[in-house]
């Protein structure tokens, strides 16, 4: 089988593709990091009107399980650059592996924020809950209604690329991933984008107010 | 096809990027627990923008990126930094 990479129209030479595939996926990622910046100015502004509420909001997030799905993330990055440069040097064995771990730790992460939220909601930690045990509390308030929302959309971000990166490991079911790595590059930046805005999340979340 | 050694170096070049992004999560989290320690919340996005340099440049390996690239990943950033400075120049002087 030859291993040049599959061209599609109109390019007709590798590098412009692989050159129009990563600038596009990086215009995308332009808009995410002002869709992600919106939240982030919430969240600054937020705190500044009431940090002492703010951190009492946060010392109530569960720092074991939000540490636990960070350490899940990042490890999830490192195995999607290996099945990344993997499926360019033609390892085909390897990008399996490392495709299949991803897809492990990406589901174990969605897992733990699901005991988590389980978690949050038996302690009513919800801002419209009749029983929400910090109402009244401005800045507590104003951080959980953040937490729910921006860690919902990151999931929903995540779920998506896991989507992607399953669409990765049927290409090398296929035999083609070898040819299609640029595929692989763009489904890559994409996953670290969304592991970035976990990195982010996880001090403002869990480390603020402890 | 590839050896076993470029095998190994694929492996060993994410590895060196996790463990750094390891050790910092592990100093980020350091820093929050240990009582008393001043800046808390700059010390931890300080080293959150470390952590992001490595993804970004270890793993989405923008260093090696064409200029074009480059522009595109940094003007997301600037119109953000606007954003940031036009919002919060408001705020704090009124």
């Amino acid at each position: 089988m030859s291993s040049a990479p599959i061209l599609v129209e109109p390019f007709e030479e590798p590098e412009r593709q692989r050159e129009a595939m990563v600038f596009g996926l990086w215009l995308f990622l332009a808009t995410e990091i002002l869709f992600f910046g919106g939240f982030f100015f919430l969240y600054a502004v937020a705190r500044m009107q009431d940090p002492s509420g703010f951190a009492m909001g946060a010392a109530r997030a569960n720092l074991l399980l939000g540490t636990v799905n960070t350490l899940l993330l990042m490890t999830s990055s490192a195995t999607l650059t290996v099945a990344e440069r993997a499926a360019r040097s033609e390892w085909v064995r390897g990008a399996r592996w490392a495709l299949l771990g991803t897809l492990a730790l990406g589901i174990a992460f969605l897992i733990v924020k699901g005991f988590e939220y389980r978690e949050d909601l038996s302690e009513h930690l919800f801002p419209t809950m009749p029983a929400f045990p910090l109402r009244g509390i401005v800045g507590a308030t104003r951080f959980w209604s953040f937490y729910w929302f921006v860690t919902i959309v990151h999931a929903i971000h995540l779920t998506i690329g896991l989507g992607c990166v399953a669409r990765l490991s049927w290409l090398v079911s296929r035999g083609t991933i070898a040819r299609r790595w640029m595929v692989a590059e763009v489904t890559t930046l994409y996953w670290h984008f969304v592991d970035i805005v976990w990195l982010l999340l996880w001090p403002l979340l869990y480390l603020v107010g402890r | 096809m590839m050896g076993a050694s470029e095998h190994r170096d694929i492996v060993l070049g994410a590895l060196r990027i996790w463990g750094a992004l390891l050790a910092l999560g592990a100093a980020s989290l350091a820093y929050a627990l240990i009582p008393g320690l001043p800046w808390k919340p700059m010390a931890a996005l300080a080293i959150v923008l470390v952590q992001a340099a490595l993804v970004l440049g270890g793993f989405m390996r923008l260093r090696q990126a064409s200029v074009l690239v480059r522009m595109t990943a940094l003007v997301g950033i600037v119109w953000l930094s606007f954003l940031f400075l036009m919002a919060f120049g408001d705020l704090w002087t009124r």
